[in-house]
Parts: C-alpha cells; sequence; structure tokens
C-alpha cells in the first residue's frame, strides 16, 4: 500500500519540479547576447555618386545624406554583449563602442558610444533593420559612418 | 462387565470430580477389576501430555526478536524519507499547491522583469540621445540613420 502511494506520488513530485525548472531556466539562460554585422563606412563628398557594391542594402538609407561617395571600409562580425563593450576601429584612429542595452523579442537597444567625441546614444530597432550611425564629423569632405545590423 | 462400562466412564475423572458415593464405589470397583484399574493407569499416565506437547511446540518458537523486528519496522516507516512521503501521501493537494507555487513564482518573476511583450513595446526607431552630439535622426523603414552634430568648424555636415 505505502509503494502504491509512493509511485503515486512521486510522479506529482517530479512533475512540479520540471515545471519549476521550466519557469526558472529561461530566466537564468536568457543571454543579452546579439550576433550583430558591423559595417564601417567612408563617405565623401563628390560626383559622380558611386556606392560600394556590398553597401546594396543601406542605398535607400545613405541616398538621402549630403555625401554621394559610400565605400566600404571593414565588416565584422562581432556578438554584442550586454554590459561589455566591442570596440570598432576606425580608419581615423578612433574607435566605436557597441553594446547590448537590452533586447524584448524582436527588439533590440544598442547603444554607440565615441568617448573621444563625447557622444552616446541608444537606438532600439527591431530584427530586419539597421542602424546608420555617423562615428566621426566631415572633416576635407569626408566623414565616416558605421551600419549595425543585429541577426544579420 | 457390565460394571466394567458403568464405572468406564468415571475412570477419566478427576480427584473431586465425582460424588463421593460414586468416587467410593469406584474405588470399591477397581480393587476387584483388574483391567479398569490398568485402564485408568493409562489415562493417569498420559494425562496432561498433550498440553505438555502444545506448550514445547510453542516454546520452539523465539518471540525474543518479535518485539524488536516490529519496532524496526516503524522507525523505518518513520525514517526521514519516510516521513516525506508519509505527509505527501497525506497531503496530496498541500503538497501539489507546494511544488507548483514556486513556479508561478518563478513565471510571475519573469513576466515582471521581462516587462511588456513585444506587441506592448514602443514602436520602433525610439532614439534616446543620452549625451551632446547626436542631433539629426532621419527614420526609414530600414532604420534610423543617427547623424552626428556640427558644433565646430570642421566641416560641413547634414543632409
Amino acid at each position: 500500500m505505502m509503494e502504491l502511494q509512493q509511485r503515486r506520488v512521486l510522479p506529482t513530485l517530479i512533475l512540479s519540479m520540471a515545471l519549476a525548472a521550466a519557469a526558472l531556466l529561461p530566466s537564468a539562460a536568457r543571454a543579452e547576447a546579439v550576433p550583430t554585422r558591423v559595417r564601417v563606412l567612408k563617405a565623401t563628398r563628390g560626383t559622380p555618386g558611386k556606392l560600394d557594391p556590398r553597401l546594396e542594402d543601406v542605398k535607400k538609407q545613405v541616398s538621402a545624406l549630403a555625401w554621394q561617395q559610400w565605400t566600404l571600409v571593414s565588416d565584422q562580425t562581432p556578438t554584442l554583449q550586454q554590459g561589455t563593450s566591442t570596440f570598432i576601429d576606425l580608419p581615423d584612429g578612433g574607435q566605436a563602442a557597441l553594446s547590448i542595452v537590452e533586447t524584448r523579442g524582436n527588439l533590440v537597444t544598442i547603444e554607440v558610444a565615441m568617448a573621444q567625441k563625447n557622444t552616446q546614444s541608444h537606438v532600439t530597432i527591431e530584427k530586419g533593420q539597421r542602424i546608420v550611425h555617423q562615428v566621426a564629423k566631415e572633416k576635407d569632405g569626408v566623414a565616416l559612418f558605421i551600419v549595425v545590423t543585429p541577426w544579420p | 462387565m457390565s460394571e466394567c462400562r458403568h464405572y468406564a466412564p468415571m475412570l477419566t475423572s478427576r480427584p473431586g470430580e465425582l460424588p463421593a458415593a460414586d468416587a467410593q464405589a469406584m474405588e470399591r470397583h477397581l480393587d476387584a477389576c483388574v483391567e479398569c484399574r490398568a485402564l485408568r493407569a493409562t489415562f493417569l499416565a498420559t494425562e496432561g501430555l498433550l498440553a505438555e506437547g502444545l506448550l514445547a511446540k510453542a516454546a520452539e518458537r523465539d518471540f525474543a526478536p518479535f518485539t524488536d523486528a516490529v519496532m524496526a519496522r516503524v522507525t523505518r516507516r518513520h525514517s526521514r524519507p519516510g516521513r516525506l512521503y508519509d505527509w505527501v501521501s497525506h497531503h496530496r493537494v498541500r503538497a501539489a499547491i507546494s511544488a507548483l507555487a514556486p513556479a508561478f513564482a518563478a513565471a510571475a518573476l519573469v513576466v515582471y522583469f521581462q516587462g511588456p511583450t513585444p506587441d506592448n513595446s514602443p514602436a520602433p526607431h525610439v532614439f534616446e540621445m543620452t549625451s551632446e552630439g547626436v542631433t539629426t535622426v532621419l527614420k526609414t523603414d530600414q532604420g534610423p540613420v543617427v547623424l552626428m552634430g556640427d558644433d565646430d568648424d570642421d566641416g560641413d555636415e547634414g543632409t
């Protein structure tokens, strides 16, 4: 009789513990890390207009700007972490620091910071979108941009 | 012989069991009858053998460990894991609630800390400027374009 009761009770206990674990694990295992593609662009004023073929996907975003010639300088795919900055080297010797502020489903808030230029911004986009962010002011007709694409 | 048949039921009587007159009459008959005297002697010799045999049989079994065995089973049943099973088996509803409560609490914490679902989240392209340096944001369906401010004489800026 005792063994029969144990056989009935044990599955209940195991099921309950499994439910508790299932509820706890997602929050514990949730990693605020987002694979990201980061491209550095050099924008130049001048004619004729010229767009690097590897930047075809950002044509719509950059075509409205004052710079006509766009060249891809670097292309990398770091995994951005929450609370940890990933530094992207820029052609002018500076660095742009990228980090994850928050992720919620298909939304991600990314921090773009340039310490030397006292610039820091938080941008929230959804999966499938990208951030085009100027990282160096124009000098002699040339400006620098980065294109940040989460979940490329 | 008819006397023997008369006294036969009395041969197995115990002392004091028969009325005094019958006992004296039986004694007189036994003095005169060898067969009845032998029969009574046989009875007296075997009297009590059955009870002694049963007692001896019962005494063969040692009941000394019985108490220890019972106490050992009681101790096992109320040992630490046994108590848990006893409690759970007698309080199944409470046990289920106790087990599920942490799960629901954890789920509530997850919902609380995760905040609103994406459907209730603010629209994309939410832009927050937390320091000087960014002055222009162009919103497109492919994502925002963020331009730095032109607060020095380095050159031109803009769209």
